[in-house]
């Protein structure tokens, strides 16, 4: 590593490490709100732990709401990691089944029963929303707070009265099943993440961070997704840190796009659109390219460099991403026996926080000939497209790129609101062309 | 699962059997809501009341709509520490609606007390 680049780092980590002990400090003085936006693999979740431990010896009574269960356990196993043996408790649904989450953390699941003095209690939203307190919390911490709708926000007031949410604004926003245009241009959008309604109403003056860098993502995987994001970030990672490296040289288009890693970390593979328009939810040609993509990787026996040290590529280090789950299942299918299992196939949704070395993506536009505004939305290209660690294929049909130079936004926002659907479509054309431009996309032939 | 019509008596199926032919023994163990509650015709026997013994009762999957009431009902409770966030009136900027199209409440009150 060049001694710039270490300088650079260790900016960015001081950086971080700073706004850690504003947040931590904020939450000890009295704080009464405070919004932390981060980029993704930036380390949300160590900023939460170590404000968390902070308020705890501090001798308050914290209280943290995540999304989902697995998060809760992930932020329950990292208390007790790094908690030196302050006590966590895990609050669960009634009739949840323990298992060992570490040294120290407790599982509870009757709200009569939770620690009446200085406490760290871990929960769901869900849940904490469906409890009555009875003896509020100092403070309540929301993880990936940008999942979180301002319906579900609301009852997270009987729990304590000052609040502390981080999260990743690019992430995709909550899912709401119900019609949502009589409150459009409400002051305060049930619908909206909670973060969101908070910054838009400017008489909550609420305290403002943002954490500078990704670790996750490599340098240039950085730029291509900052345009989705209204705060700029970088990458911890300089040019060159992350790699993808085969063996020997390509001739078919596959093998090239491969090659293409050694370069830069993301490439576009593009398949022709039959005449007739591309295959919808399902396009079994498209799967079986990326399976074919996949078993060129191990064949070729590609090594990952991830910062300095490297390895050989192992199936658990791919995994694929489409938006649509019948796409997926033509994905595992497609894949050879040895490896279906290993090389884990799900849905942007479910891919949110996890992260591997190799990422293999469907873009959502693929197969989309008359994008809506929910296709434009990218949210999901967002999380897709930030899960790798050192290289990511983007597969699609090679409609895309017309599909969206023939695309007029229709602006049929309510007044007042933001045009997502323009927003999205510049950003999705952005994404394209960036890697149009840079030469880093290669079209399979039939 | 939970009994048809008190959504709360909820109740866990702990094994199927059969002792003869057309015959199934359902075992059940009441989860939620075992004592009794209410008044008069309302009355919900405690759930091992001998006298619910040769009664017909219809069991039915637990719905999400308890659920979703409870959330509803607790999303309207203003009481709450964090109430200054969460139930406070919206301020600034798109707050009001503008003259020209918000309703004049005050002025059709007055006019309907005339």
């Amino acid at each position: 590593m060049s001694a710039g680049n270490r300088e650079r780092r260790t900016a960015l980590a001081e950086a971080a490490a700073r706004t850690g002990r504003e947040v931590e400090r904020y939450l000890t003085d009295g704080g009464r709100l405070g919004v932390v936006q981060a980029p993704p693999g930036s380390g949300k979740t160590s900023l939460l732990v170590s404000a968390v431990l902070a308020a705890r010896k501090a001798r308050m009574r914290v209280a943290v709401a995540a999304q989902t269960n697995t998060q809760v356990d992930s932020i329950c196993q990292r208390l007790a990691a790094q908690g030196g043996g302050v006590g966590v408790v895990r609050f669960s649904a009634a009739g949840a089944r323990a298992y060992d989450l570490g040294p120290g953390v407790t599982w509870e699941s009757v709200r009569r029963d939770l620690p009446h003095g200085p406490s760290i209690v871990v929960g769901t939203t869900a849940k904490w929303g469906l409890v009555d307190i009875d003896d509020p919390y100092d403070v309540v911490l929301v993880e990936e707070a940008w999942q979180l709708a301002w319906a579900d926000f609301m009852l997270l007031g009987q729990v304590g009265s000052r609040f502390l949410l981080i999260g990743d604004p690019g992430q995709i926003p909550p899912v709401v099943t119900v019609e949502v245009a009589r409150w459009e241009t409400a002051p305060r959008p049930p619908h909206l993440p909670a973060p969101e309604v908070i910054r838009a109403d400017g008489s909550l003056s609420a305290q403002p961070w943002s954490l500078p860098a990704t670790r996750r993502l490599p340098s240039d995987a950085a730029q291509l997704v900052s345009p989705f994001y209204d705060f700029p970030f970088e990458a911890f990672a300089a040019p060159g840190d992350r790699q993808v490296v085969v063996d020997g040289k390509g001739h078919t288009p596959e093998e090239r796009a491969v090659d293409l890693l050694k370069e830069g970390t993301v490439v576009g593979v593009t398949m022709p659109t039959p005449e007739g328009g591309p295959p919808m939810e399902q396009d079994r040609d498209l799967a079986a390219a990326a399976a074919r993509v996949v078993q060129q990787l191990l064949r070729r026996s590609a090594r990952v460099t991830i910062d300095g040290k490297g390895r050989l590529l192992q199936p658990e280090d791919v995994g694929l991403c489409a938006t649509h789950r019948v796409m997926n299942t033509a994905l595992a299918l497609s894949l050879p026996k040895a490896l279906q299992g290993r090389v884990v196939v799900d849905t942007p949704e479910r891919w949110q926080g996890l992260e591997r070395p190799v990422m293999l993506v469907v873009h959502p536009l693929s197969g989309v000939v008359t994008p809506s505004a929910f296709d434009l939305e990218t949210g999901r290209l967002c999380v897709m497209a930030s899960r790798h660690l050192a290289g990511m294929i983007v597969l699609a049909r090679d409609h895309v790129s017309s599909t969206l130079g023939a695309y007029i936004p229709q602006a049929s926002q309510p007044v007042g609101r933001p045009d997502i659907e323009g927003r999205g479509l510049r950003d999705n054309v952005e994404f394209w062309d960036r890697l149009e431009r840079g030469g880093r996309i290669v079209a399979l032939s039939w | 699962m939970c009994v048809a019509g008190i959504p709360d008596r909820t109740c866990t199926v702990l094994g199927l059997g059969r002792s003869r032919p057309g015959w199934l023994i359902i075992e059940v163990e009441i989860t939620g809501w075992k004592k009794a509650k209410g008044e008069g015709a309302r009355r919900v026997p405690q759930a091992d009341d001998r006298r619910l013994v040769g009664k017909t009762v219809t069991l039915v999957p637990q719905s999400a709509a308890n659920l979703l009431r409870r959330k509803s009902q607790k999303a309207w409770t203003r009481d709450t520490p964090g109430s200054w966030l969460t139930h406070a009136r919206p301020r600034g900027p798109g707050a009001d609606l503008p003259p020209e199209v918000a309703d004049d409440v005050a002025g059709a009150a007055k006019a309907v007390r005339r």
